[in-house]
């Protein structure tokens, strides 16, 4: 089927079959691969996307379900000048480790700060609560959160 | 199935929202939210719905233990228009088993809003995404003086504890405390009220915890209901 859909700012056609999600569409059709793979069934958070601005796991998303609506994924933030600050936060914290998780939390934390500038620990604590690190450095993403925080709040003032 | 809105004393919540949109929009229904807050995680609540929770009919679903205790009821309607509504109890008959026709579509739940303190808790291995080993739902209906419990993931299905109600019921009476929120409560009534209400879960054995276990837990929540309930009244 065909399935029409505005990615990062441009519209998009996939001819996908009825059951592919919007995950598979993005990554094996349209060449993003940026969502990663791993648990498909919203467990892990490492394919999160916003669906019309909502923070969503594309994997339980039907690429059927996104036509005619509007999907952003981690491909969107850096631009021509450089990384997204919440990138640059997790490059300088360390706050990577294998990086597999990495798109979904910087997907995950841009969309908190976008909503709440200054979250408190416990905020962000569940705000990132579907995303999973399976190296366990939520540590230093929790310090790359802070940072990214803070300079984003420097940056507007 | 998007809608929500109250009409008569009568509250209606659409299939399709979603819970994220009730932890944002419902403030009112204390319980509900805590409920629909306890569902997986901010990606899988910008998602899910209680429309989903109903036609999933798993003994689990977070949103099910609340509508249980609202004695709530829900709609169905089919292809032309036709509706017709049903108790929880009614629509959900077993685990993962409904009575819907195929050609039918959940439409959403309805309930009668009532006055007093209520609260949603779960046990699980940790806060978030997590499928609950118990979870139970109080609710207070101060105009009927009525206690309400449901239980959640410790039987087939949802489960009341109508002798655990009662009981409580007619405690919070003797003791006055429906007419003055600071009179005492005497001692032992908590207790007694959690082990009634763990008598009356029928818990398994399985991958998520013992029966044993699962049992002991729906004594534990139900007397810290209770006390969350009476505390909340003196406020």
């Amino acid at each position: 089927m065909l399935v029409k859909t505005k990615v990062n700012g441009e519209w998009r056609t996939a001819d996908v079959w009825p059951g592919a999600s919007l995950l598979y569409m993005l990554r094996e059709h349209l060449g993003l691969p940026g969502s990663k793979n791993a648990c498909e069934q919203g467990e892990c958070g490492s394919c999160s996307v916003w669906l019309d601005g909502e923070l969503v796991c594309s994997c339980l998303v039907l690429a059927a379900q996104a036509h005619e609506r509007e999907v952003r994924t981690v491909e969107a933030l850096a631009t021509a000048e450089g990384l997204h600050p919440v990138q640059e936060a997790f490059v300088e914290a360390g706050a990577v480790q294998c990086g597999f998780c990495t798109p979904g939390l910087i997907v995950a934390v841009t969309d908190l700060l976008a909503r709440d500038p200054h979250p408190s620990e416990s905020s962000v604590r569940e705000h990132l609560s579907g995303n999973v690190c399976r190296c366990t450095g939520y540590v230093k993403i929790l310090d790359a959160v802070r940072l990214a925080a803070d300079r984003m709040g420097e940056s507007r003032a | 199935m998007q809608q929500r809105r109250r009409e008569d004393g009568t509250f209606f919540l659409g299939a399709g929202v979603t819970y994220s949109r009730i932890v944002r929009e419902l403030p009112q229904f204390r319980p509900l939210v805590e409920a629909a807050r306890s569902v997986g995680s901010p990606q899988i609540r910008n998602r899910g719905t209680v429309g989903g929770n109903l036609g999933t009919a798993s003994p689990a679903g977070d949103a099910l233990p609340v509508l249980a205790a609202y004695d709530a009821e829900v709609v169905l309607v089919r292809a032309g228009g036709n509706t017709r509504t049903l108790p929880w109890h009614k629509f959900m008959v077993g685990p993962k088993k409904t009575v819907i026709d195929p050609t039918e579509l959940i439409l959403g739940t309805q309930w009668r809003i009532t006055r007093g303190p209520g609260s949603f808790s779960k046990v699980g291995p940790r806060n978030a995404m997590v499928i609950a080993v118990a979870s139970l739902c109080l609710v207070l209906d101060e105009n009927g003086r009525t206690v309400r419990v449901a239980l959640g993931s410790v039987g087939p299905t949802i489960l009341r504890a109508p002798q655990a109600e009662a009981y409580a019921a007619k405690a919070l009476s003797d003791a006055g405390v429906w007419d003055d929120p600071r009179a005492p409560v005497p001692a032992g009534v908590l207790e007694e009220f959690g082990e009634r209400v763990a008598a009356a879960a029928r818990p398994i054995d399985d991958v998520r915890g013992t029966a044993r276990y699962r049992r002991h837990a729906c004594g534990v929540l139900a007397r810290r209901a209770l006390r969350w309930a009476l505390d909340d009244r003196r406020r």
